[in-house]
C-alpha cells in the first residue's frame, strides 16, 4: 500500500460525506491486532422496558453479611430500604457547582448471591454475576417523562419532550454506521430491531405490521452524529425479523487462517474493485454490486488481519420461525406473548451466532406480569389519553400511590428479567466465540428503562451484561448517587438526588465498542446526546458536572 | 437436523404450490357458492410485442455462475487442478436456491461467495506454483528461471486468458509491481491469487465498445465471452480469442462462422439440456418413499437409479429433436417416441428399450404426448399422484400464467386429502377444494392436472386407479376420469378427452410458445424479460410458430442485435 491508511481514513472523515461512500476497510483500522491472535467482534443489544420503576426491587435491599440496609419506612428522604455501599470509586464523578467533588460507591455483585441481587434480578442471574454491571444513579439531563429514545441517547421524542432538545441518532445507529464497529457491511442488517407487539405510538399497518421503536436512524449517512433522524420500526413478527437478518445468509464457512501477506493481496484486490466501480460506464446498480463485493472483501480481510468475525460454532443452520400475529396494541394473550419473545430471542441469538448482524434492539412494549397471583399480559399503552384498563401497564404505573398496581409493575419487570434479559444473557454466554471466550464476554447487553421512580427520569435502573471483550470491569454494583447531597424530592419508594448524567453511560458503551469522540460527538467535547437540563426545575436535581459530560462513566473501565 | 435457510424457504413455497388455496383468490363468489369457474388470473407478463427493434437488451453486471466459474477454472488450470481444489470450490453456495427460473439467474453475492473465491484462488495459486508442469505451461521455457521479462510475459499471456481480454497498460503495470526478483515464484503465486479474485475474472465485464447514445456495441473480446458463456458456459477457446483479436468476429460473416462453430460443439448440447432440465424442473426429485403401500404399488420395480433413467430419457428426447432431427418445440411437447434405454422405464412405457442409435420405438398409440407425459415429469415418489402439483406447474411454467400465492390458508390446507376406498384421487382432490376460498383459484389449474390422471405416480399409463391401504393391501380399483376442461385459454371451457388431446392443444397455443420464448430469453440473458425486450422475445416466438427447427431457434438468439449490445445507464 502506498498511503497511510489511518491518516487517510481520518482525512476522509474530516472531509465529511466521503467516508460513507467508501467501504469500511478494516485496513483503515489501527492494526494493533494484525498478526496477533483473532480478536472477536463486539456486539450490542439494547432491551428497553417501560414506565415507572419501584427502585427497591431493582437494587439489593435484603440484608447480607457486611452490608447495612437503609430503613424503609416509606417516609421519603434517604430511607428507601436499599443496601448501603461503602467502597468508594477511585475516580470522581465530578464536582458540583459549589466545588465539592463527589464519588460513586460500589460492591461486588457476588456479595449478594445468597439472596439474589434483588427481587427483579433474582438468583437466576447468579451464574452471570461476574459478567454483569448493575448501575444506579444515572439521570437523564433534559426533562422527558415518557420518552422514546432516551435509553439510547435521543431525548427529543415522547410525551412532553422538551422543545429544542437535540434530536440525534440513537447509539445503535452510531455504532451501526461506524467503521470502528462494522469493518464491512453485515450480510443481514446493521441492526435487528425487535419488538414484542404493536405499540400505540405510530404503528404502521394492521396487526403484525412493524411498529415504531426506541431507535432513531440518521437520514444523512455522510455525517451521522449531526444527522436528522427517523424513528425506526421494529419487527413484531419473528418470521419477518428472521427474513431480514438472514436474507443473504448462505451457510457457514470456517474462517481462513490469519495471514498478513494475503491480507495485503486482498488490499490490492479491493483497489481493483474500486477502480472498476469508479469507471465511467458503471451504472448505479452495478456500482452498488461492486461496493457490496468490496464490503465482503473487507470482511474477509478483517479476518485475515485477525480482527475476528464470521459465524461461530453455534450458528448451524437456523430455522425460519413461524409467523406470529401478536394482535393489536391491546392484545395481550399470555401464550402468544411468551411465544413471541421466545422466537424473537431465538432470531436474535441466531443472528449474532451467524454474524448476520451485531446489533439488536428489543422493545418490551408488551410483557407478562401477575395480577391477583395470576399471569396476565400487559401492554404499555397511552394512558390517560384514551386507552385504559386492567391490562394497560401504564395505567398501573399511574396508580403509584397504591401498592397493588405498583406490585403489578414489579411483577412485569420480574418477568422481563427472567424471560427476556436472562435468556439473552444465558444464550450469548453459551456461544463460544472465535477466540474461545463467550459471545457474551465480547458483547454488551443493556437493559434500560425510560423512567426511574414514578414518572421521573432520575436514577434510571440500568443493567449491563458482558464486558465488550474485557473493556468494562464487570461483576459490580455501582451506585453513582451522591448520597452526601440533599434529597431534592422524595416519595414512597424513591427519591431524587444527583447522580451522574446518563449520557456518560452511553459514552462508555460507545468507547467500549471501539469508537472515539470523533465517531459520535456532534461537536467536539459535546459528549453524546442532549446534555442540557432542558425543562427541569432547579427544585429537582440539576447540579451535575457538565465539564465532564464528554467523559465515560467513572471507573467503569477495566 | 437443520437444513439451510434458503432451502427452507424454497421448500416452504413449494408446499404452497401444491395447494394454492387462497382466501383472496376467487373471492367474488360467496362461501359455499361455487359460482362456476373462478376468474381468469391476470397474465404475468402481458402479450409479447415488438415495438422498437433498436432497443438493445440491458446487461447488468453479473458474476460468473458457479457452473461457469468451475468451467473457467478447469479451462485455465486443467481438470486435475480443479479436482485438487474441489474442497474449496465446494464452499461456494449453490446457485438457484432463490427460486429464479434458472440457476444461472442467481445473482446473489454473499460473504460466503467472496470467502470461497478467496479460498479457491489461494489454493489454486499455491498448487500451481508447486507443480513444475503447470509452471512450464504458464511461463514457458523460463519457468525455471523467472526474471522480470519472464514474469511480464506470464502476466501478459495468462492475464489475457484470465481477464478474457488483453490487460490494459495500467493493469499490466500494477501486476508488475508484484514482482520480487528475490522471490519470483511467490510473485507468480501472488499474481495468480489476485487475478483469480479480480473483477474481470469473476464478473462479466461488458463496459467497453463503441457507444451510440445509450447503446454500447460490445468490443470483440466481450462479444467473444458472451458467445462462449452462452453456448458453452465457459470462457472463449483459442480460436474465439483469435477471432476477437483479428477482428473477424466483428464482421457478419466471421461472427456467423463462430456462432455455427460454437453451436456444433458438444458443450452446446450440454447447455441446451440444462436449459430444458431446469425449466421443467427435472432433477428436483427428492426420492421414493419406502413403505409397504409403495412396494405393492410399484410391483417390485427396482427403484435404485430409476429416476436418473427417467431424467436421461427426457434429456434424450430434447437431444433428439434438437440435434438428431430438425425437430421443433412442438415436437418436444407432442413426441410419441420413447427414448427409454433402461428396461424398467421402457417397461413403464410398455415399449422395448431404445438402443440409442436407431429410430426410437413408438409409444402405444394415444397414451403419451411429449415431455409432460414422461415419467421424469410425472413421478411422485409415492403411491399417489398430486394433480394440483402437475396442473399448477403447467399453468405457471409451461403457459407462463400467473397463480397468486395463497394466503390465509385454512388449517389443514396443505395436507393431502385422506385416502378413501370409494373415491379416486381426482375426486378426493376435487372435494378438498370444492368450496371457497379454495375453489376459485384451483379452477385455474386443477383440470390440467386431472387430465394427467391417466398416469400414476410412476408415470405408468392407466385407465383404472388401484387403491392400497398403508400395509399394501389392495382395497379397491376405481375408473380414472381423465377428461376435463383445461382452459388453456381462460375463455375456452371446451373439454378434452385425455392427455394427448390436451398436450396437442398446449403445443398449438400461443401462450406455450411465448412461454418458451420467455424462458429461453431468461436463460440467455440471466434475467427476467422487460417490456423493452419485446423484439427479442417476439423473434424467438415467431421462429417457433413458423416451425423453424429448434436448433436454429436456439442459435438465432445470438444473431439478434441485442445479443451484441448493451444499454448504458
Amino acid at each position: 500500500m502506498k498511503y497511510d491508511k489511518i491518516s487517510r481514513r481520518w482525512m476522509l472523515q474530516g472531509l465529511g460525506g466521503a467516508a460513507l461512500t467508501l467501504p469500511f476497510l478494516p485496513s483503515l483500522i489501527p492494526r494493533q491486532a494484525r498478526g496477533q491472535s483473532i480478536v472477536p467482534p463486539k456486539r450490542f443489544v439494547a432491551i428497553k422496558s417501560y414506565s415507572a420503576q419501584n427502585i427497591i426491587d431493582w437494587y439489593p435491599s435484603t440484608p447480607v453479611p457486611g452490608y447495612q440496609v437503609r430503613p424503609a419506612d416509606d417516609a421519603g428522604q434517604k430511607r428507601d430500604g436499599t443496601t448501603i455501599l461503602t467502597q468508594r470509586l477511585a475516580e470522581s464523578s465530578g464536582r458540583h457547582s459549589n466545588g465539592d467533588e463527589y464519588f460513586g460507591t460500589w460492591a461486588p455483585l457476588r456479595d449478594f448471591s445468597s439472596t439474589g441481587i434483588s427481587r427483579i434480578l433474582g438468583s437466576e442471574f447468579n451464574p452471570y454475576l461476574e459478567k454483569m454491571l448493575l448501575l444506579r444513579g444515572l439521570d437523564f439531563m433534559p426533562d422527558t417523562n415518557h420518552n422514546e429514545g432516551g435509553i439510547l441517547g435521543n431525548y427529543a421524542h415522547g410525551l412532553a419532550a422538551q422543545p429544542g432538545a437535540q434530536d440525534n441518532p440513537t447509539l445503535d445507529h452510531i455504532l451501526a454506521h461506524s467503521p470502528q464497529f462494522y469493518s464491512g457491511v453485515p450480510s443481514g442488517t446493521r441492526i435487528l430491531h425487535l419488538m414484542g407487539g404493536l405499540a400505540s405510538r405510530g404503528a404502521v399497518g394492521g396487526s403484525g405490521a412493524p411498529s415504531n421503536t426506541f431507535s432513531y436512524a440518521p437520514r444523512d449517512l455522510s455525517d451521522v452524529p449531526n444527522s436528522s433522524v427517523d424513528q425506526v420500526q421494529a419487527h413484531v413478527d419473528p418470521r419477518t425479523a428472521f427474513d431480514e437478518a438472514f436474507q443473504n445468509f448462505m451457510g457457514t464457512n470456517d474462517p481462513p487462517a490469519a495471514d498478513d501477506q494475503r491480507s495485503r493481496l486482498v488490499d490490492r484486490v479491493i483497489e481493483d474493485y474500486r477502480r472498476v466501480r469508479d469507471g465511467s460506464r458503471i451504472g448505479a446498480e452495478d456500482r452498488q454490486r461492486l461496493e457490496q463485493h468490496v464490503a465482503f472483501l473487507s470482511e474477509l480481510q478483517a479476518r485475515l488481519d485477525g480482527l475476528g468475525g464470521g459465524p461461530v460454532a453455534g450458528c448451524g443452520s437456523p430455522m425460519r420461525p413461524s409467523s406470529i400475529d401478536t394482535g393489536g396494541e391491546q392484545t395481550v394473550d399470555v401464550g402468544t406473548l411468551r411465544q413471541t419473545y421466545e422466537l424473537l430471542i431465538d432470531v436474535l441469538v441466531a443472528a449474532f451466532a451467524c454474524d448476520v448482524t451485531r446489533i439488536a434492539t428489543v422493545d418490551v412494549v408488551k410483557a407478562i406480569g401477575r395480577a391477583s397471583g395470576l399471569e396476565e399480559g400487559f401492554f404499555h399503552g397511552c394512558d390517560p389519553c384514551g386507552t385504559t384498563g386492567a391490562t394497560n401497564w401504564h395505567t398501573h404505573a399511574h396508580n403509584w400511590d397504591q401498592a397493588g398496581p405498583r406490585e403489578i409493575t414489579v411483577t412485569i419487570n420480574e418477568w422481563i428479567a427472567r424471560e427476556v434479559m436472562l435468556p439473552v444473557v444465558a444464550r450469548l454466554d453459551a456461544l463460544t466465540d472465535v477466540d474461545g471466550s463467550t459471545m457474551l464476554d465480547n458483547s454488551i447487553v443493556l437493559w434500560g428503562n425510560e423512567l426511574g421512580m414514578n414518572h421521573l427520569n432520575y436514577s434510571i435502573p440500568t443493567v449491563l451484561a458482558g464486558s465488550a471483550g474485557g473493556y468494562l470491569q464487570a461483576g459490580r454494583y455501582i451506585d453513582y448517587i451522591d448520597w452526601n447531597r440533599p434529597v431534592r424530592f422524595a416519595q414512597h419508594n424513591g427519591m431524587v438526588i444527583e447522580g451522574v448524567p446518563y449520557n456518560r453511560l452511553l459514552i462508555s458503551i460507545l468507547q467500549a465498542m471501539g469508537l472515539g469522540p470523533e465517531d459520535y460527538e456532534a461537536s467536539p467535547g459535546a459528549g453524546f446526546g442532549e446534555s442540557r437540563n432542558l425543562g427541569k426545575s432547579s427544585a429537582f436535581a440539576t447540579d451535575y458536572d457538565h465539564n465532564r459530560i464528554a467523559d465515560p462513566l467513572p471507573d467503569l473501565r477495566a | 437436523m437443520f437444513r439451510s435457510v434458503k432451502r427452507q424457504v424454497v421448500l416452504g413455497s413449494l408446499a404452497l404450490a401444491l395447494s394454492a388455496c387462497s382466501g383472496q383468490i376467487g373471492g367474488a363468489a360467496g362461501a359455499g357458492d361455487r359460482g362456476g369457474n373462478g376468474p381468469a388470473p391476470e397474465s404475468v407478463f402481458g402479450p409479447i410485442t415488438c415495438e422498437d427493434p433498436s432497443l438493445a437488451g440491458e446487461a447488468p453486471l453479473r458474476r460468473l455462475s458457479v457452473q461457469q466459474y468451475a468451467n473457467v477454472l478447469r479451462d485455465l488450470f486443467g481438470s486435475a487442478a480443479l479436482d485438487q481444489a474441489s474442497s474449496s470450490l465446494a464452499l461456494l453456495p449453490s446457485d438457484g436456491e432463490d427460486e429464479k427460473s434458472f440457476s444461472q439467474m442467481d445473482m446473489r453475492l454473499a460473504q460466503r461467495h467472496v470467502d470461497a473465491f478467496f479460498a479457491v484462488a489461494d489454493e489454486v495459486s499455491a498448487d500451481t506454483v508447486a507443480d513444475s508442469g503447470q509452471m512450464s505451461s504458464l511461463l514457458g521455457s523460463c519457468a525455471g528461471n523467472i526474471d522480470q521479462p519472464c514474469f511480464e510475459g506470464f502476466v501478459r499471456t495468462f492475464g489475457r486468458r484470465v481477464y478474457r481480454r488483453p490487460l490494459t497498460g495500467d493493469e499490466l503495470n500494477r501486476y508488475l509491481e508484484l514482482f520480487d526478483a528475490a522471490a519470483p515464484t511467490q510473485s507468480v503465486q501472488d499474481t495468480l491469487l489476485v487475478m483469480l479474485m479480480a473483477p474481470p475474472f469473476l464478473y462479466h465485464m461488458e463496459t467497453e465498445g463503441s457507444v451510440d447514445g445509450s447503446r454500447l456495441t460490445l468490443e470483440p473480446y466481450a462479444l467473444a465471452s458472451r458467445l462462449s458463456f452462452h453456448f458453452w458456459q465457459t470462457m472463449p477457446d483459442a480460436e474465439l480469442f483469435e477471432a476477437a483479436e483479428d477482428g473477424s468476429l466483428m464482421t457478419e460473416e466471421g461472427y456467423r462462422v463462430q456462432v455455427d462453430r460454437l453451436v456444433s460443439d458438444p458443450r452446446t448440447q450440454d447447455t441446451v439440456r440444462q436449459f430444458f432440465s431446469e425449466w421443467y424442473r427435472l432433477g428436483g426429485f427428492i426420492g421414493f418413499v419406502q413403505n409397504p403401500q409403495f412396494d405393492r404399488f410399484a410391483e417390485a420395480i427396482e427403484i435404485a437409479g430409476l429416476y436418473e433413467e427417467m431424467v436421461a430419457e427426457a434429456q434424450s428426447l430434447v437431444d433428439y429433436y434438437t440435434w438428431d432431427v430438425d425437430g421443433s418445440y412442438r415436437d418436444i411437447l407432442t413426441s410419441s417416441l420413447s427414448f427409454a434405454r433402461d428396461d424398467r422405464l421402457a417397461g413403464i412405457y410398455g415399449v422395448p428399450a431404445w438402443d440409442g442409435a436407431n429410430v426410437p420405438p413408438s409409444l402405444p398409440s394415444g397414451e403419451r404426448s411429449g415431455l409432460l407425459t414422461r415419467a421424469a415429469f410425472l413421478v411422485s415418489g409415492d403411491a399417489g399422484t398430486n394433480p394440483f402439483k402437475r396442473g399448477s406447474f403447467i399453468r405457471k411454467h409451461v403457459l407462463c400464467d400467473q397463480l397468486a400465492q395463497p394466503t390465509n390458508l385454512p388449517p389443514g390446507s396443505l395436507a393431502p386429502p385422506d385416502p378413501d376406498p370409494e373415491r379416486t384421487t381426482r375426486q378426493r382432490f376435487s372435494d378438498k377444494v370444492a368450496e371457497q376460498p379454495c375453489y376459485g383459484c384451483h379452477t385455474q389449474f386443477a383440470d390440467l392436472g386431472y387430465v394427467l390422471e391417466s398416469y400414476d405416480g410412476l408415470g405408468r399409463y392407466r385407465t383404472e386407479e388401484e387403491i392400497f391401504d398403508d400395509m399394501g393391501e389392495w382395497i379397491a380399483t376405481l375408473p380414472v376420469d381423465s377428461t376435463g376442461a383445461p382452459r388453456i385459454d381462460f375463455d375456452n371451457d371446451a373439454e378434452v378427452s385425455g392427455p394427448v388431446e390436451m398436450l396437442e392443444e398446449i403445443a398449438s397455443n400461443e401462450k406455450a410458445v411465448s412461454c418458451f420464448a420467455r424462458h429461453y430469453f431468461r436463460y440467455t440473458y440471466r434475467r427476467n424479460e422487460r417490456t423493452s425486450d419485446g423484439c427479442s422475445l417476439a423473434s424467438i416466438r415467431d421462429a417457433v410458430v413458423e416451425g423453424i427447427p429448434l436448433r436454429n431457434v436456439l442459435t438465432d438468439i445470438a444473431m439478434q442485435p441485442a445479443f451484441r449490445e448493451r444499454v448504458l445507464e
